[in-house]
């Protein structure tokens, strides 16, 4: 996949979600528009490594990630992005089925600012993004 | 100890629970179902914990149309009926899972959609299933374990 594939652009926030679901990754992008966060750039990836490709080549203020992924984990992704003085600020939240108390211990101390539990209502993805960043709607 | 009772109620609520809040689809009615609607879609999400098993579920193509259309943004340019069903049933796994294997952790692999003949047996151990009768048609969802 192209990272650069699907981008909108009607200005706003920047925002990365990966997920090796396609289905999920559209899923995300609808629950943006709907939501009435400033979210203008909505970027792509496959994978953690696909995802760091694209954050090499594009700012972004907040990332999505989903946890069990080829190539790349999400748990891998995100101790790269943490070792890296450019990438380190940027918040992460966490989109996973893997509810579990020991998966949520491990993304939070690698440094996930939020996990979110699969399946979630809509309204709730709003909510815990404004909960982690302080974006003016 | 395989408690089929409590693992039955586990997979009925997680698979509800992704139905209604992720696809927006009511369950009509639980139990056996007639495919009256047309061909089938199965889907099998293997996966690696304590126990390892296999979720899969056998949906028909009416009720996984009228679920992708209701989960997709109109303009899902790439993302098909298939990937769709896919991400059901992982996110249906992962729910499940989660709730028998919360303390020990688990692996979802990657799920294949196989031909709705394919008779499909990795495991031979217990198996848990359920029928659901949706309005646009019927789903089944199962998990067979890898232990006797």
């Amino acid at each position: 996949m192209n990272p650069s594939d699907n981008i909108e652009k009607t200005g706003g926030r920047s925002v990365l979600v990966v997920d090796d679901s396609r289905a999920m990754r559209a899923f995300i992008r609808r629950l943006f528009r709907l939501s009435g966060l400033p979210v203008g750039e909505c970027l792509e990836a496959e994978n953690g490594a696909e995802a760091l490709q694209v954050l090499r080549q594009h700012r972004v203020d907040l990332i999505l990630t989903d946890v069990n992924m080829p190539v790349m984990s999400g748990a891998e992704f995100i101790r790269e992005l943490r070792q890296d003085p450019a990438l380190r600020p940027i918040p992460v939240l966490v989109v996973s089925t893997d509810a579990t108390e020991k998966r949520i211990n491990e993304m939070v101390s690698l440094g996930a600012l939020g996990y979110l539990r699969k399946p979630f209502f809509p309204e709730l993805l709003k909510a815990e993004i404004e909960r982690m960043v302080a974006w003016n709607v | 100890m395989f408690d089929e009772q409590l693992l039955h109620e586990k997979l009925v609520t997680a698979t509800e629970s992704v139905l209604e809040t992720m696809f927006f689809t009511a369950v009509l009615l639980r139990g056996a179902v007639q495919n009256s609607h047309g061909p089938l879609m199965q889907v099998h999400v293997p996966f690696l914990g304590y126990p390892s098993g296999e979720l899969h579920i056998a949906i028909e193509e009416s009720a996984a149309r009228v679920m992708t259309q209701d989960f997709l943004p109109e303009d899902a340019e790439g993302a098909s009926m298939e990937d769709t069903m896919c991400e059901f049933a992982s996110m249906t796994c992962g729910a499940f899972l989660s709730e028998i294997e919360s303390a020990s952790g688990f692996k979802l692999l990657s799920p294949v959609v196989t031909p709705a003949a394919a008779a499909v047996e990795t495991f031979n151990g217990p198996l848990v299933e359920e029928g659901f009768t949706l309005e646009s048609g019927s789903l089944v969802v199962g998990v067979r374990f890898a232990y006797e």
